[in-house]
């Protein structure tokens, strides 16, 4: 827990970005074919996280930056600060006041969590949730 | 019932029509799946309230227990024999390494290993995000 790479691992998977945790999900269970699971079994479960994958990225659109961010875009997943703070949570529809708040908080304390907001042809009450 | 048991059933569900595993046994999965772990229901409060790495050999045996305290419950249910078995095996592994029994795979149905795995990768994810 004290280097920094893991640090910055750990706080991606604790912060649910979900590319992320889906690869972190393939590892572990394909370590564990023919041990704890049949190889066949993890197959699908393989091919499973795959579709799994192709869904979230159907649904969600990944901001690369926090300049990239635009008032009325709804957040898929929560906003974390390295410090481990709440930002924003999910569901949250960005307005210019949150936005600039956001970009003046991150100058000093980065963002950790990737950005994820809904598509906005996905824009359903579901995607909300 | 919570939401992880939804989830588990929602995975499982999809893994199986993956694994080609017909309708009526599908159908089987899903609701194992939905009541794999009622029999910690008579767990007490405070073994619920961690997790079982942090358990001591008592509570562990308890722990243990609870697929075998699922099928008791579930025993009286009419039709319920194909669900009782996957509840039953739910933690089964493909090596002999699970309980109750430590089967190796013949015994174990395919569905009870199902709900295994999206168990465990429901166990991954969540525990590590919100």
């Amino acid at each position: 827990m004290e280097s920094p790479i893991i640090m910055i691992i750990w706080s991606r998977i604790k912060h649910g970005d979900p590319q992320f945790v889906l690869s972190f999900a393939a590892q572990k269970v394909s370590e564990l074919s023919g041990n704890s699971y049949s190889p066949a079994l993890v197959e699908s479960m393989l091919k499973y996280f795959d579709e799994l994958k192709d869904r979230t990225e159907a649904e969600y659109q990944k901001v690369t930056s926090v300049m990239q961010l635009a008032p009325n875009m709804v957040l898929a997943r929560s906003i974390y600060s390295m410090s481990g703070k709440l930002l924003l949570a999910k569901g949250a529809v960005l307005t210019t006041q949150s936005i600039n708040r956001i970009r003046s908080i991150a100058r000093l304390d980065p963002i950790v969590s990737n950005i994820y907001t809904v598509r906005e042809d996905r824009f359903t009450k579901e995607a909300i949730v | 019932m919570d939401h992880r048991s939804r989830r588990v059933a929602e995975h499982a569900v999809a893994i199986a029509h993956l694994m080609a595993i017909p309708d009526k046994r599908i159908k089987e999965i899903e609701i194992a799946a939905l009541l794999r772990d009622i029999g910690k229901a008579n767990f007490p409060l405070f073994m619920l309230e961690k997790s079982p790495n942090d358990y001591s050999p008592e509570e562990m045996a308890i722990y243990k227990y609870h697929p075998q305290a699922c099928s008791e419950i579930l025993k009286n249910v009419y039709g319920y024999e194909q669900i009782i078995e996957l509840v039953h095996y739910h933690h089964e592994k493909y090596n002999g390494s699970g309980f109750p029994s430590g089967h190796k795979t013949s015994k174990t149905p395919m569905g009870a290993y199902i709900i295994g795995i999206t168990d465990y990768y429901d166990h991954l994810v969540e525990n590590k995000t919100r």
